[in-house]
């Protein structure tokens, strides 16, 4: 399902040129839940933007689905990350200013559909999570561990094969943490593809089928 | 579904402009205060270019001054034959007139006293040639002048609203009294003039000129030409200037330099020139506020450009986020658009509506530079014009630059990588 073949990543931050990532490779199936583990700037969230479509590989290769989407130009990759991609960031990432079930129904706006289904889908979304009571709520006004539930529900509102989650307990308590491993085995279990990010040894590489620790921009 | 993702956006365009009331007031009321400038101005240029127009109906087709020692001086009767010999000349008439000044409520004004040869001025209106002689159309009140009268006065708007006048009161100029202008007068009554250069006199108004001629008309006495001059002490053989009317208009240039060829010491004026004249002041008028208006548009377009293209860390935040979540960066640059457009569309409806509310009060605080001739007492309103075609021009000027100067910055943001946007 996702093939990773001798990838580099280079940026440029200021005047110097960073090498995240070198010469990694590596394949995911269908189904599967898989971790990268290493220490901050190891690569594995450079890796993890990659896989999401958020960022380019400097050179090598990236096949989604078979079909090499490297070089694809902008407005197929969105469409990508529409279709198959779930991103949980480990900010959360909510737009301040829209209530919970308004961030959760985001990526269904362009998608051309009624605000009333939106609302409805996004409303059920976070029934199934048990946070409507927040649903209208600031996203500002919501606790850490709301905030990355209202993520959750905006990841799975277009029912993606594919869900990516940046370092997903790093910033939530312990009985939040419990919560979403819970939800992720759930997803798990209805067949999602889950890649997910930890520098620490958590429960979540319990969960996982396949472990992938990065050092220095490559598997080490 | 392509129409409700127009909507969806919209709708979040103007959720966000509620999300950002600061800015979007800021923008909103700055973009209204340059929009009211630009409106007043296209409306009363429209409204003195449209006034200019209707003046030169009634001017005659070339109009003959003399000249001594280089300045404008009184012309002789004599040459009035030999022009008449000119071809397409069909009517010569000389005309005597001059300025009246007074004091009135501690204000110098000045109207304009016109006699007309009266007597062979023709009263039927030939509608059939194109230069009828139009000031016998424009009376709102009584009647133009007919040949015998004497003593005897056609009022323009302003004056008759100045002494509060009708037809068929009597309408007095005299010397070294102050003028009542306080109460409305009567048939028989007498109000007193004092003309700062001592002449007078006293006429019956017959008639008063409708207010749609203003520009033309507002500070006109139209009196015989034997009571002009018994008002202002010309010879008999001397007038003001010569009006020649022509049977076609369109020989006015030649018959003008005729007439400039065959008489030395004149000034020669087509209608078209005299109009240029009139339209050129206006629009120099109209110019400084052009001037002054495009220099608010840049400053404004600067300062919405200056904070767009230093997009915040939470609008680049939300435009990577809106990536991130599968937004394209088209609806990216689309929902910025609507966002300005919205603003735009409001600032551009406050600004014409408060530019058209200020022209129709009369530019308060700057008519008398808008008018140019502050001495005409009661002020005429400002002349204001609002055409399809003067709302199309505001409407382009408001709209397409300030959703041009966000849409650009939006895009740059959008083209990055989502990633990118987000950290950034």
């Amino acid at each position: 399902m996702i093939k990773i073949e001798k990838v580099s990543k280079r940026y440029q931050s200021g005047k110097v040129w960073i090498n995240a990532l070198h010469n990694v490779s590596l394949d995911i199936k269908e189904g599967e839940f898989v971790v990268f583990n290493g220490p901050s700037g190891s690569g594995k969230s450079t890796m993890l933007n990659i896989i999401g479509c958020l960022t380019r590989i400097s050179s090598g290769r990236f096949l989604l689905d078979n079909e090499e989407v490297s070089h694809w130009p902008d407005h197929f990759l969105s469409s990508i990350r529409t279709q198959k991609i779930g991103f949980i960031f480990q900010q959360f990432n909510l737009v301040t200013g829209y209530s919970a079930i308004e961030n959760v129904a985001l990526p269904l706006l362009p998608l051309g559909i009624s605000k009333n289904a939106r609302l409805k889908k996004a409303f059920s979304l976070l029934e199934k999570l048990h946070i409507e009571t927040r649903a209208d709520f600031m996203a500002q006004e919501l606790s850490g561990g709301q905030q990355q539930l209202v993520a959750i529900a905006r990841a799975l509102i277009n029912d993606p094969k594919i869900i990516l989650a940046d370092e997903p307990i790093s910033n939530i308590d312990s009985r939040h943490a419990e919560n979403l491993i819970n939800i992720l085995t759930e997803l798990k279990k209805e067949g999602k593809t889950i890649i997910a990010t930890s520098h620490i040894q958590s429960g979540i590489n319990r969960l996982a089928d396949r472990n992938f620790t990065f050092k220095d921009g490559a598997i080490s | 579904m392509k129409l409700t993702k127009q909507i969806n956006i919209c709708l979040m365009a103007a959720d966000n402009l509620r999300r950002f009331k600061g800015k979007t007031i800021a923008v909103i009321v700055s973009l209204t205060i340059t929009m009211a400038v630009c409106s007043f101005m296209m409306f009363t240029r429209g409204g003195f270019i449209r006034d200019a127009e209707t003046a030169r109906d009634f001017l005659p087709d070339v109009t003959v001054q003399g000249i001594e020692a280089g300045r404008v001086a009184q012309i002789s009767l004599d040459i009035i034959p030999k022009i008449k010999d000119i071809p397409h000349v069909k009517y010569v008439f000389p005309r005597v007139w001059g300025y009246i000044p007074l004091k009135i409520d501690e204000t110098d004004v000045s109207y304009t006293l016109m006699g007309l040869d009266i007597d062979h001025f023709p009263h039927e209106i030939d509608h059939n040639t194109k230069n009828e002689i139009k000031l016998l159309s424009a009376i709102e009140d009584g009647y133009f002048l007919v040949p015998g009268d004497r003593k005897k006065a056609v009022l323009g708007y302003g004056v008759a609203e100045s002494f509060r006048v009708d037809v068929g009161d009597i309408f007095a100029i005299a010397q070294k009294f102050g003028v009542d202008v306080g109460e409305i007068k009567n048939i028989g009554d007498k109000i007193k003039i004092e003309d700062l250069l001592g002449n007078s006199g006293e006429f019956e108004i017959v008639g008063v000129f409708s207010n749609k001629v203003q520009i033309y008309t507002t500070d006109l006495i139209i009196v015989s030409n034997e009571d002009a001059r018994n008002f202002f002490g010309y010879a008999e053989d001397k007038a003001s200037d010569l009006l020649v009317y022509l049977d076609d208009p369109a020989h006015a240039d030649n018959a003008a330099f005729m007439i400039s060829q065959l008489f030395e010491n004149t000034r020669v004026m087509t209608s078209k020139a005299l109009t240029d004249l009139l339209k050129e002041a206006f629009g120099r008028r109209g110019g400084t506020f052009q001037a002054m208006w495009l220099i608010m548009l840049m400053t404004l377009l600067l300062l919405i450009w200056a904070q767009s293209a230093h997009i915040g860390v939470d609008v680049s935040r939300e435009i990577g986020i809106l990536k991130a979540v599968g937004w394209q960066t088209g609806d990216i640059i689309k929902l910025k658009m609507f966002e300005s457009l919205i603003c735009g569309l409001f600032g551009t409806i406050g600004g014409i509506l408060l530019g058209f509310v200020y022209a129709l009060m009369g530019t308060p605080g700057i008519s008398g530079y808008c008018i140019g001739c502050a001495s005409v007492y009661p002020k005429f309103p400002v002349p204001v014009s609002c055409d399809f075609g003067s709302l199309f021009l505001i409407f382009l000027l408001g709209v397409v630059p300030v959703t041009m100067t966000s849409a650009i910055p939006a895009w740059l943001t959008g083209t990055i990588e989502p990633d990118e946007a987000m950290r950034s």
